[in-house]
């Protein structure tokens, strides 16, 4: 498996957070330290809180160690995505999580639009990260048009359903020369394995774990689901498919130098 | 190998002779070809007569579910045998003293005359390596000239920069085809002493600048003989992988040129046999199920009726390998290569439907 690089930073952990759903900042305290992430997504309207507030979310987060992405969630078209992020960026904020979802219901994110805020937002030198649909060209597209990775959906929003676009995400992975991480739809730790095992980069869930009824174990069985699949994968599984002989010293997941 | 494979022939050879029956079984089986289920369809293992069946049904429902009962065909329009390289294996060499033409357009429009007789509609365009007479800007002219005569345009010249694929692109060629002969880069060497074809690393890099400026197929091979081809045939698979992934707009065509005798008495060091080739079609055909592949017209009429079935989608019809052989000088032979199958193109149309297959002379229309 290759080192995981995302906008120059080095992650050792593929596990992702999300920060919302959460019942009180403490848990979301606990369960963000269980975890382990270096990675999280705040959204816009979290961030501002003024100091008398009742949201000091960012203030359990120690920016050293964990790297904040704003998300855009609620923005319904690309003008509203690029105004949350130059709001971000004007507060001090160059990650992005994009999100466009005008569809109220599935909470499906908008691909044409997507690409067009991708186009605005990474010419500022933004780390954009585009929600997607499973949709392999439209992921090539972005990596042209910047995008720092491809977030493919296992399956809607907060859904939980797992990965229902396995082949889709098999052929972005395939095809992608950025990370693809895989997002929403994770409901269970067996959900971020398979997602791992099928080639993605990382592993992004919110619901899964701020939803549970003890968000704090459920955080850690996801980190240690997420490293299990990694050490698996670096450990070079045996058959059924049978893709290495034990005596070779050739690895079967990556072919190229 | 192939420069950006990270194994060496070593570990490829090492892993051929591991590979176990469970691994052989696996793979046919295998719902998407990795590069190692294309070693273990390869391997000596799967070499083996009990598999041989079991490849061919495999590669066969493979090429039925993507090309369906259909073959095209193509024709080679070879304009020009003049050459700068002194590649040791072939007759178009510059110390070879051969008789050398050059078309002139008004020669190619005749050519094509010829060849449109017989319904052909898909034209690969071939010339030696001339830097002086094969420029950019003529073989652009004759792109521009020959692109409303024929849906498909292919080129299969020297290699060019991207600049000038560009150009060519715009003139009408999409298609374009290059052998890398061999992915042993101290084999190359020794091979192509001189020229411009001496530089390895420009021409394996031909199909990703052609890709990148935008052909819509890119054709890659080795020239079977010259180096173990189990070997070359991982290069081959890896060079394919790498290309679906760089250029993925684009199409990967194979092609699977076996040395046969030439004037200049060239021997092959590895000789390739009918058995040989089979299984290492069957194998891409298998692994890569969308891609193209091509059965040269090196091969007997027997062996192409019956890859064309299994694994290969398109052969040309009819062939002449001497600039102006199909109406300008008809009988002076000054060939690249020996032909295997002289049949014309109704005799095997009609092989073709003999075997409950279509032929497909078109597919596609300019206009569009």
């Amino acid at each position: 498996m290759k080192e995981l690089i995302i906008g120059g930073r080095r992650f050792t952990n593929r596990f992702f957070l999300g920060t919302g759903k959460f019942a009180s900042t403490e848990i979301f305290r606990q369960a963000l330290a269980a975890s382990e992430t270096e990675l999280v997504t705040v959204a816009l309207t979290r961030v501002h809180e003024d100091d008398a507030g009742n949201d000091d979310i960012l203030k359990v987060i120690d920016r050293d160690k964990v790297e904040i992405m704003l998300n855009t969630s609620g923005a319904r078209n690309a003008e509203e995505a690029v105004r949350i992020g130059l709001i971000g960026e004007a507060a001090g904020f160059r990650w992005i999580k994009l999100e466009i979802h005008p569809d109220a219901r599935y909470l499906l994110p908008d691909p044409v639009e997507t690409l067009k805020a991708v186009e605005t937002l990474a010419k500022r030198g933004l780390v954009v990260l585009p929600y997607i649909n499973a949709d392999p060209v439209l992921a090539r597209h972005l990596e042209d048009a910047g995008a720092a990775a491809v977030m493919p959906l296992g399956s809607p929003i907060g859904s939980n359903k797992g990965i229902r676009t396995r082949d889709m995400i098999e052929i972005i992975v395939e095809q992608s020369h950025i990370p693809v991480v895989v997002d929403a739809g994770i409901g269970l730790p067996s959900h971020a394995t398979e997602a791992i095992e099928l080639g993605a980069d990382a592993v992004l869930a919110n619901t899964a774990v701020a939803a549970a009824e003890d968000p704090v174990r459920m955080a850690e069985a996801f980190k240690l689901a997420v490293r299990s699949a990694e050490l698996a994968l670096k450990a070079g599984p045996p058959a059924p498919r049978a893709t290495a002989s034990a005596s070779s010293p050739m690895n079967a997941f990556e072919i190229f130098k | 190998m192939f420069p950006k494979l990270k194994f060496t022939a070593e570990q490829i050879g090492e892993y051929y002779a591991h590979v176990t029956p469970d691994m052989v079984r696996a793979s046919l089986t295998a719902s998407r070809g990795t590069f190692f289920d294309l070693l273990n369809l390869l391997s000596p293992e799967a070499a083996r007569e009990e598999y041989r069946d079991a490849l061919r049904e495999t590669a066969t429902k493979a090429r039925r579910r993507y090309y369906g009962k259909t073959v095209s065909i193509f024709a080679p329009l070879y304009i020009s045998n003049t050459c700068v390289n002194s590649c040791r294996y072939c007759d178009f060499n510059i110390h070879h003293h051969a008789e050398r033409k050059i078309l002139t357009l008004d020669e190619i429009d005749l050519e094509c005359e010829a060849i449109r007789k017989h319904g052909i509609d898909s034209l690969l365009i071939v010339a030696g390596e001339d830097p002086k007479h094969m420029t950019v800007d003529f073989l652009c002219e004759v792109g521009h000239r020959l692109k409303n005569q024929f849906s498909c345009l292919s080129l299969e010249v020297a290699p060019q920069e991207e600049a000038a694929y560009r150009k060519l692109f715009e003139a009408g060629f999409e298609s374009l085809i290059c052998f890398q002969e061999t992915y042993d880069q101290e084999l190359y060497k020794y091979l192509h002493p001189a020229g411009p074809k001496s530089v390895y690393d420009f021409r394996v890099w031909t199909q990703l600048r052609a890709g990148k400026a935008g052909f819509r197929t890119l054709g890659i091979a080795f020239l079977l003989g010259l180096a173990p081809w189990r070997t070359e045939a991982a290069s081959l698979g890896a060079h394919a992988f790498y290309l679906m992934k760089e250029c993925y707009e684009s199409r990967i065509q194979f092609a699977f040129p076996r040395i046969t005798p030439v004037s200049g008495g060239f021997t092959p060091e590895h000789p390739v046999d009918e058995n040989d080739l089979e299984q290492m079609m069957l194998a891409f055909r298998i692994v890569f199920p969308e891609s193209g592949m091509t059965v040269s017209t090196r091969e007997s009429p027997a062996f192409r009726d019956m890859i064309v079935q299994s694994a290969a989608d398109n052969m040309s019809a009819g062939s002449r390998v001497t600039p102006g052989g199909y109406a300008v000088l008809a009988d002076r032979d000054v060939a690249q290569f020996t032909l295997n199958d002289s049949r014309d193109p109704a005799e095997i149309y009609q092989a073709i439907r003999a075997n409950h297959q279509e032929v497909v002379l078109k597919n596609w229309d300019k206009r569009i």
